[in-house]
């Protein structure tokens, strides 16, 4: 089991080196990756999408049905967090530059390596939309993978923490979706009375 | 610019805004170019001016904002341009009314 273990870490430390070797071919690329990679481009554009979600749909029905999903995107992020705050409190993994001989072009984090917070984090915002709205959902699936992808190639991330980061947000959404199931009928209620309450009309666009 | 927290704050309100462009256009009618364009604009605007004018790959304990901060400051941010959309609609209603 040891051995597997350590042949899983040393793939790991390898995939890391491929895709991090490349890093000074093209200024460009590197600077992109900076941006792309960095905690506020991605999660900003994925909340952008949301707002727009919210406020998209004309017909009441539709409209509902959107922001319940907008919702359960909030919930399966709340709870992605949640599960890396508990994963950093039983393990802890160095950082890449701190192991191996990396190319770091970014800011040198501090806390666990292994789960990926920020790819939890986007993954997760993505997957309730991803699961309804096919379209949009490629779009920010694709941005997440972009920004998985950049954490790994300015060396800040091993692949595995990014996979780690994925899987988080895929049980977090089962367990958010089992949550929203549970209180679907007050959450319809809720968003009913907002949508419907001449109180809050001045509030609504 | 102003400091790394107004900087996100600003940048972010101007996103935001640019975005109820597109949303409230998309709603009201299917060819709203304009706003749609202006919408699209103010975004990109307000992603180059945050990245251009300082070096915003910082820790958050040399500068950068922590995730909590992030998401305070982004709620902030949407309210305010929430607010300044509903401004904008209640001043453009007035002028119709006064205008008729």
């Amino acid at each position: 089991m040891q051995d597997f273990i350590y042949t899983i870490i040393d793939f790991d430390q390898r995939l890391f080196l491929v895709v991090n070797s490349k890093v000074g071919t093209f200024s460009i690329i590197d600077s992109s990756a900076r941006i792309i990679g960095s905690d506020y481009l991605v999660p900003v554009f994925l909340l952008l999408v949301l707002i727009f979600l919210w406020h998209k749909e004309s017909s009441t029905l539709r409209r509902l049905k959107t922001r319940l999903t907008v919702l359960k995107s909030i919930l399966t992020l709340l709870v992605a967090c949640l599960i890396v705050i508990i994963l950093n409190q039983i393990l802890f993994r160095e950082r890449p530059f701190n192991l191996i001989e990396a190319n770091l072009i970014f800011y040198a984090p501090t806390d666990s390596s292994f789960p990926s917070n920020s790819v939890a984090a986007v993954v997760a915002l993505t997957i309730p939309v991803f699961k309804t709205y096919r379209k949009i959902g490629w779009l920010m699936l694709s941005s997440s993978l972009c920004l998985a992808f950049c954490r790994v190639y300015v060396g800040i991330h091993f692949p595995g923490d990014v996979l780690g980061g994925i899987l988080t947000a895929l049980v977090s959404f089962v367990f958010s979706t089992f949550l929203m199931n549970l209180f679907s009928k007050q959450l319809y209620l809720s968003l009913l009375i907002f949508e419907k309450w001449k109180g809050l009309k001045l509030v609504r666009l | 610019m102003l400091g790394f927290h107004l900087d996100y704050y600003l940048c972010c309100v101007i996103a935001v805004s640019g975005l109820l462009f597109i949303a409230t256009s998309n709603r009201n009618s299917s060819a709203a170019v304009i706003p749609y364009c202006l919408g699209i604009i103010l975004m990109l605007t307000a992603a180059i001016l945050f990245f251009s004018t300082d070096n915003r790959i910082i820790n958050d304990y040399q500068g950068g904002l922590d995730a909590n901060e992030q998401t305070g400051l982004f709620a902030l941010s949407t309210l305010t341009a929430l607010i300044i959309r509903k401004l904008f609609s209640v001043g453009k209603k007035i002028i119709r009314t006064n205008s008729n």
